[in-house]
């Protein structure tokens, strides 16, 4: 088993009487990208904060590189790099002028940190912009640079992608994959866009309403997640009352007039087909289909899906 | 902590606040300079020697300095949360209690020099407009007196720039506390009894502008070290970093 | 509405007891008070009118319009839409009603040090003098910081310049009473209150006639100046 990077024991988070946070166990391992997945209020954001300190815990445990977060904040921080939503800067400063503040105040010495940090964001070094006259999605690559450069062996991001065009979406995920598989940085990302999640995460973890549902790995959800074969009919109704009675269907589910899914999946597709035909029920199509991530949340959190 | 003060310079690059504030300081040697031609007895108030100087010290740490450092310490620590930078600074990590003393450096240092600007236009007033003669020993004890007013007026508005860790957005709320703090030691200075004892007009006694006896002065000093215990408590609790 | 749930406000209102408190002390200290009306002058009538409201008004002015900015409300209440002038006029009228009711809160705090004290003239009219003099301030006052608001508006986004300029305003308008009350707003305040209290000696004369025009003048210009600037900036 790979050293586990963060590792949090029945965490909780209350206010009064609201429970935010509920008894959530996180298991996140060197090297990789863990995606949070969740609702918008589904206590993402605050177990980040929890973790970097900016909310107290009600109860619980956080370990960090393997120690107790709880008084080794000096040693332990450093190591970590994070933007928690809208990262803050200071208005009357360029995007240079503030991340030569914050190496200043990180003790780095290296002159070219901050170029090469806003390199890697597509920002200019040299720009004499304000903070203040930055567009969002400008503002969004500077927390970014002001994340990494200090090269930490840990990035927290909730919603790195907040503000990014689509390109600048696409950038920002193989950014963010590269850095974790060509430096090894462990990462763990939030969001409650699923594609977002999907096309960047190793391990999965759904929260809703502060309780974590699931953690996987993304290969063991894609396992999970049920296959079917997915007919498009005349009748629905008909084609039950025939797959019933005379193949003995049962695991079935009916999305509406026209669409319906078996759930049992060994049953030869062709003889379905031709059983449907022969009693006058016309097949419009038919294929073998898997449950999409979306699904697989729906169907967990007991929701409508993600928003 | 050298970082942090040396950081805390560079956040007020292109800032307004200096040149507002330093605004502020030209309006009180205007207005004393208005009111130094009231005639009195056949003479301006202003012909006189080291009348303009004293007046201007008196005014402004009345009605405007106080205000005018509350307004700069206050400022300095709620921009941070205004500006959502409190939390990157958490992330460094910078400890929060070292961050807010660091900005009370700077703001003390900011203080001091809008101060000292006072004492320069108002030497400049006398002796340059109004060809006061005034010794240099007389100067040298005016300096003195801008001097050590400008610390202990920053002492007595420490508690309510301290306030703002607590408040957070409420610059604005220590600027008014300021504002009465100050002019309600128009009225202790008139007391024998509480002239030393309120910080506001403590701050005389300890800068030699009034003529104390030695336990008055002693009176004033722990007045003033007992704002900065106040602030001190204030800070000691304050949860810096804490976004709830 | 905006204002409600804001502890910072009750804090305000709080402040209200100050000069009653500080004229108690004063009182009890040996200052020239000798009478309950004398008593409400200091406590209701004095530094309240000519410091502490102008300046609690041009703060509270200031942070009412840039939390307006800062939430982004504004956007919002110009797409309803809410005419600027409307928008200007609810805020004047906001300001009022605090004014209003912080000088209610000095007046009965004034009336209670006088009662502490024991002032034998607490009566009909001098409790009717207190109050009369007391709401004419509350009304007064928010239209005399009318061009801080011009400053606020201009200076868009920053609160640090309206604030210093609040200082500067209300420092201004207390120096110049012992000059001339005619020109600045905040001493033309001063001499339409004082001028019919037979105990309160001025300088000079106090032309009324002059201090109505130049007050109108000053507060409708600036609520102008101010709907222009709204009107100009961009969002």
């Amino acid at each position: 088993m790979k050293n586990l990077i963060i590792e949090t024991k029945k965490l909780n988070k209350k206010y009064g009487k609201q429970i935010v946070v509920n008894n959530v166990d996180l298991h996140i391992e060197q090297g990789e990208i863990y995606g949070l997945l969740g609702r918008n209020g589904a206590g993402k954001t605050t177990i980040m904060k929890m973790i970097l300190g900016l909310v107290s815990i009600t109860s619980g445990e956080i370990n960090v590189f393997g120690q107790k977060l709880k008084g080794n904040e000096q040693q332990i921080y450093p190591r970590i790099g994070a933007i928690i939503e809208t990262p803050g800067f200071y208005p009357n400063l360029t995007g240079t002028e503030n991340l030569r503040i914050f190496a200043k105040l990180r003790g780095m010495t290296r002159k070219d940190c901050i170029k090469h940090a806003l390199d890697l964001v597509g920002l200019s070094y040299n720009d004499k912009k304000l903070f203040l006259e930055y567009s969002l999605g400008m503002k969004q690559r500077l927390g970014i640079a002001n994340a990494v450069m200090h090269e930490p062996e840990l990035l927290i991001l909730d919603e790195p992608t907040n503000g990014l065009d689509p390109i600048g979406i696409v950038e920002m995920r193989e950014f963010i994959r590269d850095l974790c598989k060509k430096n090894g940085i462990t990462i763990l990302i939030s969001s409650h866009i699923l594609t977002e999640i999907e096309q960047l995460a190793d391990t999965i973890g759904i929260i809703d309403h502060g309780i974590l549902l699931e953690e996987s790995s993304y290969k063991d959800l894609q396992k999970k997640n049920r296959k079917y074969i997915l007919l498009k009919v005349s009748s629905t109704s008909n084609a039950i009352r025939v797959l019933e009675q005379k193949m003995g269907i049962h695991d079935y589910e009916v999305e509406n007039d026209t669409m319906l899914r078996i759930y049992e999946i060994d049953r030869n597709m062709g003889e379905i087909n031709k059983l449907l035909i022969t009693n006058n029920i016309e097949v419009l199509s038919s294929q073998f289909c898997s449950d999409t991530l979306e699904d697989y949340f729906k169907n967990i959190t007991g929701g409508e899906g993600i928003v | 902590m050298k970082s942090l003060i040396q950081t805390e310079f560079l956040k007020f690059k292109r800032s307004r606040i200096l040149y507002i504030s330093i605004f502020g300081v030209l309006i009180i040697s205007a207005t004393v300079l208005l009111q130094g031609q009231h005639i009195f007895y056949g003479e301006k108030y202003a012909d006189k020697s080291g009348w303009l100087i004293t007046a201007a010290l008196s005014l402004g740490s009345f009605y405007i300095l106080p205000p005018l450092f509350a307004l700069i310490g206050s400022y300095s620590i709620s921009r941070e949360y205004q500006d959502g930078t409190m939390k990157e600074l958490a992330i460094i990590p910078v400890r929060g209690k070292e961050l807010i003393v660091s900005k009370l450096i700077v703001s003390f240092t900011f203080c001091i020099f809008l101060t000292l600007l006072l004492f320069v236009l108002e030497l400049f007033t006398e002796v340059i407009l109004y060809t006061n003669k005034l010794t240099i020993l007389e100067m040298i004890r005016y300096l003195k007196q801008y001097f050590l007013q400008g610390i202990a007026l920053f002492f007595a508005i420490t508690p309510l720039i301290a306030i703002v860790t607590i408040f957070r957005k409420g610059y604005w709320l220590s600027v008014i506390f300021a504002m009465i703090y100050s002019f309600a030691g128009v009225f202790t200075s008139q007391s024998q009894m509480f002239k030393s004892i309120y910080p506001i007009s403590a701050s005389f006694c300890f800068s030699g502008f009034y003529d104390v006896s030695g336990m008055q002065f002693m009176i004033a000093c722990i007045s003033l070290i007992i704002s900065l215990l106040i602030a001190g408590i204030i800070l000691r609790s304050a949860r810096v970093y804490r976004m709830e | 509405m905006k204002l409600k749930r804001k502890k910072f406000i009750i804090l305000i209102l709080i402040s209200a007891f100050t000069m009653p408190l500080i004229s108690v002390l004063y009182y009890l200290g040996g200052g020239p008070i000798r009478n309950f009306s004398g008593f409400s002058i200091w406590g209701a009538l004095s530094y309240t009118e000519w410091i502490i409201l102008p300046f609690i008004l041009g703060i509270v002015s200031t942070m009412i319009l840039f939390d307006d900015r800062q939430n982004d409300t504004l956007k919002q209440i110009w797409i309803a839409p809410v005419s600027k002038s409307k928008y200007l006029f609810s805020k004047l009228l906001i300001l009022i009603l605090f004014s209003v009711l912080y000088m209610f809160l000095t007046a009965v705090s004034t009336i209670g040090g006088g009662v502490l004290i024991g002032f034998k003239d607490i009566n009909n009219i001098t409790l009717g003098f207190l109050f009369k003099k007391s709401m004419q301030i509350g009304i007064l006052t928010p239209l005399a910081i009318l061009p801080i608001t011009v400053l606020e508006i201009a200076s868009k986004n920053n609160y640090i310049f309206p604030i210093c300029a609040t200082i500067v305003y209300v420092f201004l308008g207390f120096i110049l009473i012992g000059f001339t009350m005619e020109y600045h707003p905040l001493s033309i305040v001063t001499a339409m209150i004082i001028h019919d209290i037979p105990t309160v000696e001025t300088k000079e004369a106090i032309n009324l006639r002059n201090c109505y025009i130049n007050f109108t003048g000053f507060s409708v210009i600036s609520f102008v100046l101010s709907v222009i600037l709204l009107k100009k900036q961009d969002y």
